[in-house]
């Protein structure tokens, strides 16, 4: 086995969030590795804590919001009691950002390319003419032209694909050791979101940085993601490699997730739904919460929260399904059907 | 002994919850009651309001009944605060002025919000060519030197209450168009307003069903810092001679009328002063917590 | 049931407004297409290619320069007296997409589906409307209990229904939903789409379901017309667009939907 390039680990980690209406406990023992060059794909609907877990890799919790036990390291370093100071040397330094709207990154009063330099001399302490050059050199990388014009612009006068661009050069502007994307493609047109994704893999292969991907969207984090972490109430309920995921799931809620993919179904039948809707996170009761939702639940994920079972080395499942113990069952019909699919597409590499 | 493995039938999930959060009026007077700033100003002004709508029963005597055999006294068991210059008790006279500056304050911020609100709902809501006159009048009005023109329409009029109360209300509206027309703009474009326009609403119903209950919280938090704009003006017309009328009590009048005494019977001028300072400081952090409580961006979703 | 006349005809519809003093823009050029009655119909384009302003157009909410939108053998484009309009306004109905600013904040749910019986059914005593609202809360999915709370404490799904439900109350024949699922999650994304679908059969409704999610078009659609920069590109049934698009620009759309990969 290869070395492990590991950048930064999250151990154990639990985040509480104070609230008018009590203390919610959006982060609830969360672990993952993230290596250079792999990218991880975090999928989550909301509520699920995925996007506390984005921050406090930044260390931008909300009011509130603090880590109550586990471990961040970067580098080997514990840094999960680091001040806003120590932050800052990390923050678009080391660890850096996309998110889902680009002007929460972009400054609309100041030039894109001002913006750009004054990120590269902040970050890599050299003269503005020298930032100057590296940032002409970044909108090129981006595909934008490297022009004075384009230089002297400002954010407003690009559309959404095209700030997103910009916002994705400034946060590789100090070459990241860990990108976080936080549903960097949610707010844009299928073709715009087809072109960042395939600019963000580029750069991953130029900068070789480790990727964290988050998004609600499997199908979309499929084209991107080494390994795929789903994530529910707070907690991993499946991580696996990608084709693991999709080929050989066994978490009732990646089987929901995936049965829900609407390309799949038929439409003369109704759509997937998962009944309910996710849990409030203030005093959650013991166990896997999605089992109040589930058709598969045992008695004991009422009582007790499932470990990690080991499928195979890259693929672990939190579900009492997988105990020795535990009756076998079956996923929907449906969903084999699909994954059939997908196994016959693999082999012939045929189009649908 | 259960066997913990056993598959359990799903239990249908109870139907969508929803997420009680009350009635922004009821949510703001929960806040208001906590914070004791705005329970004290709150009380205060109770105090007032109650004061002058019962200060024939509160007034411990007539306020114009002279005693002229003891003027400026000080203060004493039968008159709590002395007497004027004409030996008419001071507190009685605080009591009756405290029903002018109330009566004043109310009255002619009702007028302003009633003006004011049609105006700024007509302009902002229907745009180009009307949109552009009226904010051209309120322009005129805004830029009005307000106690001067409040001196000449009194002039014009006549001293008295309803005068003051027209004269007061007639120019003090500009601003409080200004925040309808700027919210009305912003509102017309919601898609509410749409779906009700597509269902055949007309216009009236638009501006009085849908607009005027999102515009509404800010016309009180505006009414209320009003008020001690007017009660300084009336004041003020009253101390020039221009309020009601003599010998009615009037807490302008009072302060005028107390200044030749100042060095031989402050409290006088002081008392006056002082409750009118009060007044004012009420209404004014009332209007503060008021804003903050009815500001729908903080009420949690 | 079967109508020769097709529910809704668009003919050469060409709207363009002033973006700024020298800038033209031609949101709208020459469209035509036709709805049969009990057809939903999928418009889909991608931001900025004109599908929510041809909604509007329907809507009556913006009017174009040229051309003819008719209802049935009823000409919308032309200046109505307010009767008449009261009048067209049962037969169109429209869920928006934001389904915060869609509802006034400071109504409760009952208020909400009254106005449109206050509107036209005015005469109506008030317990059959209460009744009425109460029977329609239920056909989408909403406890009737919840009728005398405000707007802004439900959920994003909820409030949807509550829209639709707003929208049904005087039975139109069309009902426009305009990126109506894009603000909610992917879950309640299907519920919705479930009920609008179950909604058609038990209201005869025709539907114009304008969306940028492609598999959701075809999904749901009986036909989809595929819109780019204020032209409709091609025009044909859903299954016939997703499989086999004609239209360069239609395939790449379809091309550009992330595709399960795994290598």
């Amino acid at each position: 086995m290869d070395k492990k390039d590991i950048i930064a680990k999250i151990d154990n980690l639990h985040i509480d969030i104070k609230t008018q209406a009590g203390i919610i406990q959006a982060v609830r023992g969360v672990s993952l590795d993230f290596e250079a060059h792999k990218t991880i794909g975090l999928i989550g609907e909301s509520g699920s804590g995925k996007s506390m877990m984005a921050r406090t890799l930044l260390g931008l919790l909300p009011a509130g919001g603090a880590i109550t036990s586990g471990h961040i390291y970067y580098n080997n370093t514990p840094i999960e009691t680091y001040t806003q100071r120590q932050w800052r040397n990390l923050r678009g330094k080391e660890i850096a950002m996309i998110f889902q709207d680009p002007m929460h990154a972009l400054n609309p009063l100041m030039t894109i390319g001002k913006q750009l330099s004054e990120a590269i001399v902040i970050s890599q302490k050299v003269s503005w003419k020298l930032a100057k050059i590296q940032a002409l050199d970044l909108l090129k990388k981006v595909g934008l032209e490297a022009t004075p014009e384009r230089y002297h612009s400002y954010p407003h006068q690009y559309s959404g694909g095209m700030r997103q661009r910009i916002a994705i050069a400034m946060a590789l502007s100090c070459k990241p050791k860990l990108l976080i994307c936080d549903e960097p493609t949610t707010a844009l047109d299928v073709s715009t979101q087809a072109q960042i994704i395939e600019l963000i893999i580029k750069l991953q292969k130029e900068y070789g940085m480790a990727i964290l991907f988050i998004s609600h969207d499997l199908s979309l984090v499929s084209q991107m993601a080494d390994e795929i972490a789903i994530v529910y109430a707070g907690r991993i309920v499946e991580h696996a490699t990608t084709k693991e995921i999709f080929l050989q799931p066994k978490h009732p809620y990646t089987w929901a997730l995936l049965s829900a993919i609407v390309h799949f179904q038929p439409k003369n039948e109704v759509l997937y739904t998962i009944e309910g809707s996710p849990p409030l996170l203030i005093n959650p009761p013991k166990g896997d919460l999605f089992s109040y939702r589930s058709e598969y639940a045992l008695d004991i994920d009422f009582q007790e929260n499932p470990p990690f079972f080991e499928v195979s080395p890259t693929h672990r499942v939190a579900s009492w399904l997988q105990d020795p113990r535990a009756p076998s069952v079956t996923m929907p019909k449906l969903l084999q059907k699909q994954i059939q699919i997908l196994r016959s597409q693999q082999e012939g590499n045929f189009h649908e | 002994m259960l066997n913990k493995f056993t598959l359990v039938p799903k239990a249908p999930w109870p139907t969508d919850q929803v997420i009680t959060q009350e009635n922004l009026y009821k949510r703001a007077w929960k806040l208001l009651r906590k914070d004791p700033i705005a329970l004290t100003s709150l009380i205060l002004i109770a105090v007032l309001i109650i004061s002058a709508l019962f200060a024939p029963w509160i007034a411990p005597y007539d306020p114009n009944e002279q005693m002229l055999s003891k003027p400026l006294s000080q203060p004493s068991p039968q008159h709590w605060l002395g007497t004027d210059e004409f030996g008419r008790d001071i507190l009685s006279r605080l009591i009756f002025g405290a029903r002018i500056s109330m009566s004043v304050a109310l009255g002619s911020q009702f007028i302003v919000s009633i003006i004011g609100f049609w105006m700024g709902l007509i302009a902002g809501y229907m745009g180009g060519k009307i949109d552009r006159i009226i904010s051209f009048i309120i322009q005129i009005f805004a830029s009005f030197p307000y106690l001067l023109f409040a001196m000449a329409l009194i002039f014009v009029l006549g001293p008295g209450l309803l005068n003051l109360f027209l004269a007061l209300g007639l120019l003090s509206w500009a601003g409080t168009a200004r925040v309808v027309r700027a919210q009305v703009m912003s509102l017309k474009h919601r898609e509410f307003v749409d779906a009700s326009w597509m269902m055949g609403a007309s216009h009236y119903w638009i501006m009085t069903k849908h607009l005027f209950p999102n515009v509404l919280p800010s016309l009180i938090v505006l009414a209320t810092m009003g008020i001690p704009n007017a009660i300084i003006a009336e004041a003020s017309l009253s101390y020039l001679g221009l309020g009601v009328r003599i010998p009615t009590a009037s807490w302008g009048q009072m302060i005028f009328a107390a200044k030749p005494f100042l060095q031989t019977f402050p409290l006088y001028s002081i008392a006056t002063g002082i409750l009118m300072m009060l007044s004012v400081l009420a209404f004014n952090l009332l209007g503060d917590r008021l804003r903050d409580a009815l500001d729908p961006r903080l009420s949690g979703r | 049931m079967n109508n020769t006349i097709p529910l809704l005809s668009v003919q050469n519809v060409s709207l363009s407004f002033k973006q700024s003093r020298h800038h033209q823009v031609h949101a709208l050029k020459n469209i035509s297409f036709s709805i049969k009655q009990g057809e939903i119909f999928g418009l889909v384009g991608e931001s900025g290619s004109g599908k929510s302003t041809m909604g509007r157009a329907i809507a009556r909410l913006v009017t174009p320069q040229t051309g003819s939108i008719k209802l049935e053998t009823r000409e919308l484009l032309c200046k109505m007296t307010s009767k008449e309009r009261l009048d067209s306004s049962r037969d169109i109905q429209m869920i928006f997409q934001d389904p915060m600013s869609a509802l006034n904040p400071k109504w409760t749910v009952m208020q909400m589906l009254l106005e449109p019986l206050h509107i036209h059914q005015g005469k109506l005593p008030k317990q059959e409307k209460e009744d009425t609202v109460f029977t329609m809360m239920q056909q989408v999915g909403l406890d009737p209990a919840f009728a005398n709370r405000y707007v802004h404490e439900f959920s994003g799904g909820q409030r949807q229904r509550i829209s639709i439900a707003r929208a049904l109350m005087n039975r139109p024949k069309l009902l426009i939903c305009d990126e109506s699922i894009a603000a909610l999650d992917l879950s309640i994304q299907a519920q919705i789409v479930n009920l609008l679908k179950s909604l058609r059969e038990q209201f005869n409704l025709s539907m114009i379901f304008i969306s940028h999610d492609l598999s959701m078009v075809h999904y749901i659609s009986d036909r989809i017309g595929v819109i780019y920069k204020g032209d409709l590109l091609e025009i044909a049934d859903a299954d016939t667009i997703y499989y086999h698009p004609q239209h360069d620009y239609t395939k790449s759309l379809l091309h550009a939907i992330p595709k399960i990969t795994l290598v």
